[in-house]
């Protein structure tokens, strides 16, 4: 099953995101786990999760993040501001399945 | 004016969450890089979020008798997040003159 984990400053705004991603996943039967937490609890779930996706607000992360993330082989990206402002809930999803497929 | 329901206001106040906080991480990337080019897109990103939260202290200004805009977590999420940003991107813009 696929993981994906998306932070923001306190995993508020992304939890709406998130509940967008999960119908988007139920409607395309697609059996995923998507979970939204504050950024402060990326180390702890490194090894948990496949993909991380980060709120624009947390933009200026991506780098710091990515590197820890690189070093096991995940990737770390930004939600694509737009997408995130609309809760584009199955274009975020696609996204982040894109990310575990590469 | 009749009230905004809750799905309303989220999608509503969900863009300035992330408009405002692109702008914050785009003033913060400036400081790192210590690049001032980036700066007018945040505040041009900050301007698009202010006039959709005008939007809503209008609706809300010009109904005396009802609550048109009704309290939330998200709201109190987008107004911490325009807040920040507004306060980092005038820090940067000073801290970039001074450094």
């Amino acid at each position: 099953m696929k993981k994906i984990l998306l932070l923001c400053s306190a995993g508020m705004s992304t939890s709406i995101v998130v509940k967008k991603m999960r119908e988007a996943a139920e409607k395309k039967e697609i059996e995923c786990e998507i979970e939204a937490m504050g950024l402060e609890q990326f180390h702890s779930n490194l090894d948990k999760y496949d993909v991380f996706l980060l709120g624009p607000q947390v933009r200026f992360k991506k780098d710091e993040l990515n590197t820890l993330a690189k070093e096991v082989n995940k990737t770390v990206e930004v939600i694509n501001s737009m997408d995130y402002g609309m809760m584009k809930g199955e274009k975020i999803l696609d996204f982040a399945l894109e990310l575990i497929g590469k | 004016m009749s009230k905004f329901t809750k799905e309303e206001l989220i999608e509503g106040f969900m863009p300035i969450i992330a408009m405002a906080g692109t702008a914050k991480s785009i003033a913060l990337e400036a400081l790192r890089n210590k690049d001032k080019s980036g700066l007018s897109e945040a505040k041009q990103l900050l301007l698009e979020a202010h006039g959709v939260h005008h939007k809503y202290v209008t609706a809300e200004c010009e109904d005396d008798d009802n609550v048109v805009v009704e309290l939330n977590l998200i709201i109190a999420h987008a107004e911490d997040q325009y807040m920040s940003a507004e306060t980092i991107i005038s820090l940067v813009e000073i801290l970039l003159d001074v450094i």
